[in-house]
């Protein structure tokens, strides 16, 4: 009976830490820290869906590994952003923690995406089958079915059209290099502008 | 089992007759169809816009999604994780990933393997067995025919009996040092492991199936598969992993790697006589870690159902 007390006990306990990290993670996208963390929504929203006119990521439903990673590579330079890099370096571990599991548990309303029908159809192409004539997988083969992600390869699907370009056009000039075993850098080298904005477009016209 | 028992006979018997002259050699039965031509590839396959309609065209996008979605054959006639676009990349079209174009008009032909002449029906039954490790489609099937159906197809305007250049994958030399797994390891942690795995199981998606193929263990190919041979693997992985990123391992690490994956225990060799030293002797005798001792452990036992 007592060790069943006890067992009890400690269920509640972490109920009540789950419940308190939620909170937290609240508090802090909402009001940012006091270590000098702005608050999360003035860019990426309350429920995370991010900005298209300045290409602020979607993070709301993303996998909260992924997402805490990039912030601890933003906070060691792995990945250099002068907008992310202050506010990574004003988050504890534990507020890191507790933003990005609030953030992961959002499901945001995206944006509908206009793009030409051609470039829907080039992008799911890339998406799907890639372009093996020069190298280029198929988005999904990494990023996992319908771009939903697995492991360490993010979700793609759903997020911003031009936050995807932009991070690809990054890896083509070296100015994001944290992705595993250059993958990306591999890839982005060999995408043209024009497949580029396509397959953007497509990935932002799926849900995730 | 009658067959097998013969083929044993066999070889004892022309292993007995040889032993006054020479050290006897057991017939290497993974040697593979001629060498291709080397350098770049100048056959192109139809691209999937050109898929005819009608009652062929239907059974060619069946063989394709056969291909591309394999697991729906999973308990039927394949027996683990993998899919046949996993060695054959780009839906069976890419040159040095075994593309089928390049072996589809390469048969019927002589194989080692089998010691037979064996058809392009027969060879794919061969991957079901071996690298899906199940139970074959029987020749007629639909299933089968679907998958010819899409070989051929694929093949368009090849020309027969020509070993094409990017037929298979690519032979490489021999390292300046023998394949090490040690070093190996060292090679998978850092370029192989984020997708397959540190355990080398694969990943699976949300729908239970595999995005990345296990490399080993009781889903991934069996002991009698070409990729479990060294230098099969050594040349599809110079050729085309990390994906996207082909040709970027030095010969070394890709043979060293090879050696690495190839030395963990999978399915068992369905072919196996009655000891794994017989089989080794028989089957394994080159370019594979069949039968050796691996901390403490004798490979080839096979990972059970």
């Amino acid at each position: 009976m007592p060790l069943r007390n006890l067992a009890l006990a400690l269920a509640m306990c972490g109920a009540v830490g789950a419940h308190a990290s939620d909170e937290q993670g609240l508090a802090i996208v909402t009001q940012g820290t006091a270590a000098g963390a702005t608050a999360c929504i003035a860019c990426h929203g309350i429920d995370g869906a991010g900005g298209a006119a300045a290409n602020f990521p979607r993070l709301g439903g993303m996998d909260a590994a992924y997402l805490r990673k990039q912030l601890l590579d933003n906070k060691n330079g792995a990945r250099h952003s002068p907008v992310m890099t202050p506010v990574a370096q004003g988050l504890s571990d534990a507020e890191l923690k507790a933003v990005t599991e609030y953030y992961s548990k959002q499901r945001p309303q995206m944006p509908a995406v206009s793009a030409e029908p051609a470039a829907l159809a080039l992008g799911e192409r890339i998406a799907n089958q890639g372009l093996w004539a020069r190298d280029i997988p198929a988005c999904f083969s990494c990023h996992g079915p319908e771009g939903r992600g697995i492991g360490a390869f993010p979700a793609i699907a759903g997020q911003h059209a031009g936050y995807i370009a932009q991070q690809i056009e990054q890896w083509k000039n070296g100015g994001r290099h944290n992705d595993a075993v250059g993958l990306m850098k591999a890839v982005s080298d060999r995408l043209t502008a024009d497949e580029t904005q396509a397959v953007a477009a497509y990935l932002a016209s799926l849900k995730l | 089992m009658k067959k097998q028992f013969l083929k044993t006979l066999l070889i004892g018997l022309s292993l007995t007759s040889f032993q006054l002259h020479a050290a006897p050699k057991p017939a290497d039965y993974q040697v593979e169809l001629p060498a291709s031509q080397s350098g770049p590839s100048t056959f192109t396959p139809p691209s999937d816009e050109q898929l005819p309609k009608g009652p062929f065209g239907d059974m060619v996008r069946y063989g394709r999604d056969l291909f591309m979605n394999t697991d729906q054959l999973r308990g039927k006639y394949t027996n683990n994780g993998m899919r046949c676009v996993n060695c054959h990349l780009d839906q069976g079209r890419k040159p040095d990933s075994a593309p089928l174009w390049g072996a589809y008009t390469m048969y019927p032909a002589y194989r080692k393997k089998t010691d037979r002449v064996d058809t392009m029906e027969e060879r794919i039954q061969g991957c079901f067995m071996f690298s899906m490790n199940g139970t074959p489609p029987p020749a007629g099937s639909k299933e089968l025919t679907a998958l010819l159906s899409y070989h051929h197809w694929l093949s368009t305007g090849a020309p027969v009996g020509v070993a094409l250049p990017g037929r298979g994958y690519p032979s490489l030399a021999k390292p300046a040092k023998q394949p090490d797994a040690q070093r190996g390891r060292a090679v998978y942690e850092a370029q192989c492991a984020v997708c397959h795995g540190a355990d080398g199981l694969g990943q699976k998606g949300a729908n239970g199936q595999y995005v990345f193929p296990p490399l080993w263990g009781k889903d991934s190919y069996n002991w009698g598969a070409g990729m479990h041979r060294i230098n099969t693997a050594a040349g599809f992985i110079k050729a085309n992993m990390p994906l996207g990123k082909p040709n970027t391992l030095s010969d070394q690490d890709a043979w060293d790697v090879a050696r690495y994956i190839n030395s963990q225990e999978r399915p068992a060799d369905p072919r196996a006589l009655n000891t794994i030293a017989e089989t080794d002797k028989v089957y394994h005798d080159e370019n594979c870690t069949y039968g050796d001792h691996v901390h403490g452990h004798t490979l080839g036992k096979g990972t059970g159902q």
